[in-house]
């Protein structure tokens, strides 16, 4: 009677565990790596209608985020600016610019320039800008150095999991009030002991459900 | 089997039912408790193949798959070009507005999204308000945005309304209408009932442009019985404005002051005034209400005591009182009005004295008693001679100024010549051939007039009929033009209140649709130089010498929404016409005969009908009857006992058997629900359903009652023939879903639980004298750690406490005040983005409300009591629903809530199951989106406008999904958000920085919520009194969530 397994066959069950450890393992490593937020959001970089440059107007000329975003402190929303701020300065400023053609557009016609969105929490995560910025947040944190890029990109993944590691230990991204909208800003030893304080009393961030998701 | 059938009856009646069934505690209603969720064959008993829902489900799903797509979406942000000063994007501004109702204004403020008004309150400083609205207001929010409101002008060609312009009638107008009908000849208009300022303006100026044009005012729901009235005794028409709060003792006869009518908002609240008891001495000042009434209102449902009354004995039951006070307990007639003949006041004999002799007797004498401090309602749409009486008796119970005034009336052209009657007047001429023009505003008579008065049929005569509405109703489907009317949140306006406060009604938004306000229409037929809305608005109150000429007073009566003190001073009387008195009172309805009566009352949720397009109304529970889209004809016990009428709930659905009514040529045909507490002579049919040309939502829903109606415009009617035809039909009734005691699984349990007070009332005397009595009625001391000095046990635990450092959230609802008008349970569907499901679901038990209103009556079903129990999430500090979920989707917040977080709900319903309150809501289908009911599958861009409402601050919940209320947590986190950008501590928020939106909204205050461990909490407080308990407090699941034990206040020598 011919062999029905051919000798080779004989490695087969040496072989299992290691298929099972680097098979499965595999899997389980692609999933949890280049399935995170942190490779799939991460990085994420539209084209905008208007070719605006964060690091010509934020680092360059200095402009505060608030002069912009002006929602920042009072609302949940920071807001993208209305066509009448760019205007503000470029009814004079670069009035041939190609590259402004959108901009003057919109002003002439009063109708909105659509501007690609970066920053997204999904619609049952209520995100809220002022409680962060008034409690020593900045923006740096998470919006990064705006100030070095042309074409701002997702610089963190907005998963919840993120969200929570910076809750449950604020100290490392709180800043003194006045320096949260300070690009340039490096804590330095004596803050970082006057940060932990300060975590310490500050209305401790709520991890409860409730706090985003309403 | 009958309800009245007492076989396989479990055990005695118990005291507090929801229904007949549960009063009999058949062997069907217990598995009904014990089943949260419908099961297979309940379902296909509806009607629906479950292999033919599997089928749709599967393609959904499938679609589902091909249309979702790996990629991120490419978002938009649309910024403003202009961002106006006053708004920030993601802060709601709030706007004041007034909403213009039959006679009367409510006084609002909305809440506006970047220029989308999303949420309706009530308007703190508006007198018809006092911060309160009701589901009509409310529900106003989600009229705004139908989409079946009409979106451009229609013109009648080939026998169908096809698409024009305003153009087209600006030219039509001025080429055709006013030239053919010069000077208004063979022209009427039939509108509603403005109650505003500048409507009368203008209609004055029409009336002088258009000498001969007939002026008819119709609403179908508004008698002018009462003008006729104070016509009569007075020479003027007046309209009585009660004030409740200076009423210690109170009769309404046939009227339904809480729930209908002007200013019922304010009544509510001023009533429930006198009913915050939380002392022995408060207890001793509580006020005492009569009620005498054929159907069951709201204000019934109140009473401390209730007589069912048939409405045929009305100006009867009035005659007796007038005997009662003035020959039997000698009251002094007032003297200015000189004297009557006492003997016109004739006594009661026969039957009749059997039923209402000692009613009549005792509340004559607590009348009398209460001297000054009493007052005396008889509904406005009643006989004017028992009006006439009820005004007459108040002046002698020296009432008159204090609790009781006369106002002039808010509408002139209405009281003297408006109603049904100028309404047949104009339907004969049009019959007559002597009218070639009929213009509709605001008004839909070919649904909402008595079907013998054959409208559409004379309609259907006449050359030109034009229509304007807000819908392309069954009015403008019969007439040669429809032009879309703006609704009130899109328009400048004026209205004004009962008391004759002028109310400023304020834009929210531009017209979403080709339309034209009411107040333009009439300007252009006024022949005003400038048509715009506000520019007609203006000129009513800037000309010089008006009110309002200086800037700052109209900048501020807009921003407050009303005109300070521009109230009607009160009608001094000084002398009444007797001699009219007795030729009213001769003219009164005397037929007593055995016939039965049907009473016509407008339905609390859709009225005379114009709001039956809205889902969140149809879907509310009615206050009484609990009845979901659709009407019923109301039937007492006793009467539905002696025809055998067959109502039974069988697998969870009512069914109920149809009744075919008859008077004369006329019959319908309707279900019949036996409804406790009728009289045995008297149906009560609810007006307002059986809409053809409704909309989407409002088409065929229930049964048209008009056709009945009688044409001289009385409420009520005697019935021909009354009979049973055999046939059964479903009814979508909540009054047996979410039953709390259905938890316990053994029979035995039940039973014992079901004798339990779920509302333990008492009376205020009793009250008085046990402060405390809640008690004796909840937990034994063995149940609880021990109490001392003077505190109370609390109730053993075996696992560990939580505690709550921070903000601690509580609710105390208070069972005394609340009147149960499921005001909260609109405002928190619209605060909370709950969606309408349908009838079909309902029957299924799968409303969403969040909040609901229980209804249980106790005592004898002829005439019972009831108890209205507002029953939200119980955010149990110990919740049964937490430790079930598997996937942590339902949690304990640091401040005591039990948070829902939807997005990671997998939908076990293991939640639903081990609730014991029944107050988590599971989405089966995607009630939200594609299973909105106001979106037609054809038609993808009707969702667009739905979707603009919505409240941005609240998740809309997919399929799959549980929910709940959970005390609005989205406003508690944006008071936290007020605190930190205001430099102070969210966790230490003040007691009244919150308020849900149910709260908020409540007419009568019932509902107080706050911060624990705020100082000076007043929910503390109130938590800390004799009435205050928990439901189902021995399964100690610690509710945050607590109850005012309900007290009365009856009189001791009618009990």
């Amino acid at each position: 009677m011919a062999q029905i397994f051919p000798k080779w066959s004989n490695k087969i069950p040496k072989l299992i565990p290691y298929v099972l450890v680097f098979g499965v393992g595999g899997i389980v490593f692609v999933f949890w790596y280049w399935f995170s937020p942190w490779n799939l959001e991460v990085g994420y970089e539209p084209k905008q209608p208007v070719p605006f440059s964060h690091k010509m107007h934020a680092g360059q000329l200095g402009i505060d985020c608030r002069f912009c975003h002006a929602g920042v402190e009072i609302s949940a929303v920071a807001g993208v600016p209305p066509t009448e701020t760019c205007m503000i300065c470029h009814a004079r400023v670069k009035t041939d610019s190609v590259d402004l053609e959108k901009v003057h557009e919109s002003w002439k016609t009063g109708d909105s320039i659509a501007w690609s969105r970066l920053y997204h929490v999904p619609n049952y995560v209520y995100f809220d800008h002022s409680a962060h910025i008034k409690n020593g947040v900045s923006c740096v944190s998470c919006h990064g150095r705006v100030d070095q890029v042309d074409r701002v990109r997702l610089e963190k993944p907005l998963s919840m999991g993120w969200c929570l590691d910076c809750h449950r230990n604020p100290a490392p991204h709180l800043r003194p009030l006045d320096k949260v909208t300070d690009m340039n800003w490096e804590a330095d030893e004596l803050w970082q002991a006057e940060a932990v304080k300060r975590a310490a009393k500050l209305h401790p961030p709520t991890v409860s459900c409730t706090g985003c998701h309403r | 089997m009958t309800t009245n059938n007492s076989n396989e009856s479990l055990g005695e009646p118990i005291k507090y039912w929801r229904s007949l069934e549960q009063r009999e505690i058949t062997p069907e209603y217990i598995q009904h408790l014990q089943n949260e969720y419908s099961t297979q064959d309940e379902d296909e008993k509806i009607g629906v193949d479950r292999r033919d829902m599997l089928k749709l489900m599967g393609a959904s799903l499938a679609l589902a798959g091909v249309s979702a797509a790996c990629r991120r979406p490419d978002i938009k942000i649309l910024p403003y070009v202009k961002q106006p000063e006053q708004i920030v994007p993601g802060l709601p501004n709030y706007f004041a507005t007034s909403m213009p109702g039959v006679q009367d204004a409510i006084g609002l403020v909305v809440e506006s999204h970047e220029g989308r008004p999303t949420k309706i309150e009530g308007n703190l400083e508006h007198p018809s308000s006092l911060g309160a609205a009701n589901f009509h207001a409310q529900a106003s929010v989600l009229q705004i945005y139908d989409p079946d409101r009409s979106r451009q002008p229609l013109k009648r060609s080939d026998n169908q309304l096809q698409a024009s312009s305003w153009k087209d009638w600006d030219n039509f107008i001025a080429e055709k209408l006013l030239v053919e009908n010069k000077d208004g000849a063979g022209l009427a208009f039939i509108l509603g009932i403005p109650s505003s300022a500048t409507a009368d303006r203008l209609l004055a100026q029409v009336k002088k442009r258009l000498p001969k044009a007939e002026l008819c005012f119709y609403d179908p729901s508004v008698s002018n019985n009462e003008a006729q009235a104070t016509q009569s005794l007075f020479g003027r028409p007046l309209s009585v404005l009660p004030d409740f709060a200076q009423a210690q003792v109170i009769l309404c006869v046939q009227a339904d002051p809480l729930m209908n009518g002007p200013m019922s908002l304010r009544h509510a609240r001023r009533f429930a005034a006198n009913r915050k008891i939380y002392s022995a001495d408060q207890a001793k000042n509580m006020n005492r209400l009569y009620v005498a009434e054929s159907g069951f209102s709201v204000t019934g449902s109140n009473a401390d005591h209730r007589l069912p009354i048939a409405d045929l004995n009305t100006a009867l039951f009035m005659n007796a009182l007038a005997h009662e006070l003035f020959v039997q307990q000698k009251l002094a007639w007032p003297s200015t009005f000189g004297a009557p003949s006492l003997n016109k006041f004739s006594p009661l004999s026969g039957k009749e004295l059997g039923l209402y002799g000692k009613f009549i007797k005792v509340v004559a004498k607590d009348l009398i008693k209460n001297q000054g401090k009493s007052l005396l309602l008889v509904g406005a749409d009643q006989d004017p001679a028992a009006i006439a009486l009820s005004v007459l008796i108040n002046f002698a119970l020296q009432n008159n100024g204090k609790s009781f005034s006369l106002r002039d009336s808010n509408n002139p052209y209405f009281s003297t010549a408006g109603g049904t009657e100028a309404l047949a007047r104009v339907t004969e001429k049009m019959q007559a051939g002597s009218l070639d023009t009929v213009v509709l505003l605001g008004s839909n008579p070919v649904y909402a007039s008595a079907g013998l008065l054959k409208f559409a049929e004379a309609l259907a005569g006449v050359k030109t009929s034009i229509h304007f509405g807000l819908y392309e109703d069954e009015s403008a489907k019969k007439c040669h033009w429809h032009l879309p009317l703006s609704h009130f949140l899109e328009s400048w306006g004026d209205a004004r209140a009962a008391d004759g406060t002028e109310s400023i009604v304020q834009p929210l938004i531009a017209p979403l649709h080709d339309s034209r306000s009411a107040l333009e229409v009439l300007a252009q037929f006024a022949g005003e130089e400038k048509t715009s809305g506000y520019d007609v608005v203006q000129k009513t109150w800037r000309a010089a010498g008006a009110k309002l000429s200086a800037q700052s007073a109209w900048d501020r009566a807009v921003h407050d929404g009303l005109i300070a003190q521009s109230a009607t001073p009160s009608y001094v009387a000084t002398k009444a016409d007797l001699s009219a008195l007795m030729s009213l009172m001769d003219k009164a309805t005397k037929n007593l005969g055995e016939n039965i009566e049907v009473v016509f009352r407008n339905d609390y949720r859709v009225g005379d009908g114009s709001f039956a397009n809205l889902g969140w109304l149809q879907e509310l529970s009615d206050p009484i009857t609990k009845l979901t889209w659709g009407n019923a004809l109301l039937m007492g016990p006793d009467l539905a006992k002696k025809m055998g009428v067959l109502s039974r709930v069988y697998k969870r659905i009512y069914e109920a058997e149809i009744i075919r009514l008859k008077i004369g040529e006329q019959s319908l045909e309707i279900p019949c629900f036996v409804m406790p507490g009728l009289p045995d002579n008297s149906v009560t049919l609810h007006l307002g359903y059986g809409r053809t040309a409704a909309g989407y939502v409002g088409n065929n829903v229930g049964v048209d009652g008009y056709s009945l109606l009688p044409k001289n415009g009385a409420r009520f009617a005697a019935l021909d023939s009354i009979e049973k035809t055999g046939r059964l039909e479903n009814l979508a009734s909540t009054q047996e879903q979410f039953a709390v005691n259905g938890h316990v699984i053994q029979e035995t349990d039940i039973l014992s639980l079901q004798k339990r007070d779920p509302a333990r009332s008492a009376t205020a005397a009793y009250f008085a004298e046990n402060p405390y009595y809640v008690e004796e009625k909840g937990l034994t001391e063995e149940l609880t750690t021990k109490a001392h000095n003077g505190e109370k046990g609390k109730p053993l635990s075996i696992v560990s406490e939580w505690t709550y450092p921070d903000n601690k959230w509580g609710m105390v609802i208070d069972l005394t005040s609340c009147i149960g008008c499921n005001a909260c349970v609109t405002a928190c569907q619209s605060e909370n983005n709950i969606p309408v499901v349908g009838a079909e679901q309902v029957m299924r038990g799968r409303s969403m409300h969040w909040l609901r209103v229980d209804r249980y009556f106790t005592g004898a079903p002829q005439n019972p009591e009831t108890i209205m129990q507002p029953v939200p999430c119980q955010q149990c500090e110990n919740a049964p629903c937490e430790p079930v979920c598997p996937v942590a989707a339902t949690t304990h917040d640091t401040e005591g809530l039990n948070a829902m977080t939807y997005n990671r709900c997998v939908g076990t319903r293991y939640c639903g199951n081990n609730c014991s309150y029944k107050v988590r809501r599971f989405n089966y289908f995607d009630y939200s989106h594609s299973g909105n009911l106001y979106i037609n599958p054809v038609d993808k861009k009707r969702q667009k406008l739905t979707e603009i409402g919505k409240n941005p601050n609240v998740t809309i919940r997919y399929r799959g999904v549980m929910e709940k209320c959970t005390y609005c947590t989205q406003r508690i986190q944006a008071a936290k958000m007020v605190a930190i950008r205001a430099g102070k501590d969210p966790n230490k928020l003040a007691d009244d920085a919150v308020t849900p939106a149910c709260a908020q909204t409540c007419p009568t205050d019932a509902i107080a919520f706050g911060n624990l461990n705020a100082p000076n909490s007043r929910v503390a407080k109130l938590k800390d009194g004799g009435r205050n308990y928990v439901m189902l407090e021995e399964l100690n699941t610690r509710p945050r969530t607590s109850y005012l034990s309900k007290l009365r206040n009856p009189n001791p020598e009618l009990v």
